[in-house]
């Protein structure tokens, strides 16, 4: 646990003051905020039935897809291809352990992020910075939606560990996680809407509970379906194990 | 103790049935062409990669399997020592303590700089800026940390001028609880000079073991001993027993060099003897007195090249 600890700490320091991560963390902060004005904006001009929260969580992806795949593609290629990945399994560290640290401290990261782009909007609407009809900050939506990113960031966040471990060029891992978020973005509605539409019904029900603006909105509103979440919870835990497989290959 | 370890990658066999066996605080040269399969050995010695088939034990654990081993027992310096580069040299080698479970970190860390000679130079500096003889001493250091009792070092002297690569030895030497060291290097006179002991690796089998001068033995019985002499003139003229030597039976060669006072042979002694002759020219000469005489010890290249070339290549 020790070592874990050890371990965990220095992969956060390293993404927290990293000039590059610190260059992405600003850059997500900024766009967060220039879609929260968009969304507000929005707001004041036709009435909506759902919160601006939960209304701006549905850009979620957009962050997703900038974040995940530069968080997640240096840590095990850029070892890899560097070299200091054998120093740290001859010491000798379990696979599993090296994998385990550094998903976690890409999680927290990825959580801080979030949490930051979120809290900034908090203080806006609480100091007065911006004026608007209702409460600003709703703790339903943040709670839902935050669990929703927990949870749907440490499935992307295993995908992109996952392809760190197998493709030794970052540049690699990277394309590929952001195509395993593409599809997992809209690879679900895609197939509801064009290419199963008379199929049955079953499977058009599983689709649509993999579709992740709805399981969002679900979230956001105060629904958390087991299914979904056990199934994200297994699909990370299997990318997991696979990106342990992966670590220690010639 | 290596007993039949193999390893394939795909159809290419990298090491095939290496077998040796290494004594508490030795110190083992290995030596082999590019692509031998030194590197793999040590990878495989190191827990990095699996072995096809075969058993290697670190003490009583069983290696050629990985994750059996203690990381208290040993340690790898890897070929081109990979250290990342953001990091401070204090802060690299806090955390390799940390993650290696040595108990009192920052006492360890200390005593490990200053072994290395790296706690006034070097502690602040960030590992990125360091020169390489610099980084070559924090892999070491980093390798010391939690005194393991084998060290397994993938050319550790790659890249250091001679006086950087010297002083490394120097390192090697002076370490404390004299760990058994198993040193991988292209240099042969540097494995000649800092290993008792060499093996020698080609095509992933293992073609020669032992002390360099019974290898030289075995491998080149037929090659002229070479033989340094140095006297002292006693006479105004002398140098005449340059010709005599050329006389006698089983000297090959005589090279004279002449200073003021003194005089500089090297002799070269084939099969038919000679040295005993030779040493009674000079021991009855009233021209020259004898001052030295020091065998040239045979240099490793002759045995690497011996060893390695393409008949005895597997």
């Amino acid at each position: 646990m020790k070592r874990f600890g050890a371990l965990f700490f220095h992969e956060w320091k390293q993404m927290l003051f990293s000039p590059i991560f610190l260059a992405l963390g600003t850059l997500f902060l900024l766009l967060n905020a220039a879609m929260f004005l968009a969304v507000l904006q929005e707001f004041t001009q036709e009435p909506h039935f759902v919160h601006p929260t939960a209304h701006w969580l549905q850009t979620f992806w957009i962050g997703a897809l900038l974040v995940v795949p530069l968080l997640s593609m240096r840590s095990i290629a850029e070892e890899r291809s560097g070299g200091t990945l054998d120093g740290l399994l001859s010491i000798p560290l379990k696979s599993a352990t090296v994998v385990g640290c550094k998903f976690c401290a890409l999680w927290a990261h990825y959580l801080f992020l979030w949490m930051c782009s979120i809290g900034i909007q908090a203080y806006a609407g609480s100091s007065g910075c911006v004026s608007f009809p209702f409460p600003f900050f709703s703790s339903m939506e943040f709670a839902g939606g935050m669990a929703f990113l927990a949870m749907a960031g440490a499935l992307h966040l295993s995908l992109g560990l996952l392809f760190s471990a197998v493709f030794r060029s970052t540049t690699m891992a990277g394309a590929a996680t952001f195509v395993s978020l593409l599809s997992l973005f809209f690879g679900p509605r895609i197939l509801n809407q064009f290419l199963l539409p008379g199929s049955c019904s079953a499977l058009r029900h599983f689709l649509s509970q993999q579709d992740a603006f709805i399981v969002l909105e679900e979230f956001t509103t105060g629904i958390f379906d087991s299914q979904t979440i056990l199934l994200h919870i297994s699909l990370t835990i299997s990318a997991l194990v696979l990106a342990a497989t992966f670590l220690r290959r010639p | 103790m290596v007993e039949n370890l193999t390893r394939r990658f795909g159809k290419k066999v990298a090491i095939d049935a290496l077998s040796f066996s290494i004594a508490p605080g030795e110190i083992v040269g290995f030596l082999g062409p590019n692509g031998a399969g030194k590197t793999t050995t040590l990878r495989i010695l190191a827990g990095l990669i699996d072995a096809t088939s075969g058993t290697a034990f670190l003490g009583n654990f069983s290696i050629s399997r990985r994750g059996h081993c203690p990381s208290r027992l040993f340690a790898y310096m890897a070929e081109n020592n990979p250290l990342p580069d953001r990091l401070t040299v204090w802060e690299y080698l806090q955390l390799r303590a940390q993650l290696k479970n040595v108990p009192d970190v920052r006492r360890e860390v200390t005593q490990i700089l200053q072994a290395c000679d790296l706690l006034y130079r070097a502690r602040r500096c960030v590992i990125g800026k360091l020169s390489r003889g610099h980084r070559q001493r924090v892999g070491l250091a980093d390798a010391l940390l939690g005194r393991p009792q084998i060290l397994l070092l993938d050319e550790p002297t790659m890249g250091l001028d001679p006086r950087q690569a010297r002083d490394l030895r120097q390192l090697l030497r002076r370490l404390p609880d004299a760990p058994t060291i198993f040193f991988s290097s292209h240099v042969l006179g540097e494995v000649e000079a800092f290993c008792p002991r060499v093996l020698i690796l080609s095509g992933g089998k293992l073609i020669a073991d032992g002390f360099p001068e019974a290898l030289r033995h075995r491998m080149l019985p037929r090659s002229p001993q070479r033989w340094h002499g140095h006297s002292r003139r006693l006479v105004q003229d002398g140098g005449s027993l340059e010709k005599q030597l050329r006389t006698l039976p089983g000297i090959l060669e005589v090279d004279l060099r002449r200073d003021l006072e003194e005089f500089h042979y090297t002799v070269s002694i084939g099969e038919g003897g000679g040295l005993a002759a030779a040493l009674c020219l000079f021991g009855s000469s009233s021209e020259e007195r004898l001052l030295s005489w020091e065998r040239e010890s045979s240099p490793l290249e002759d045995v690497f090249l011996a060893a390695t070339e393409e008949g005895n290549t597997p």
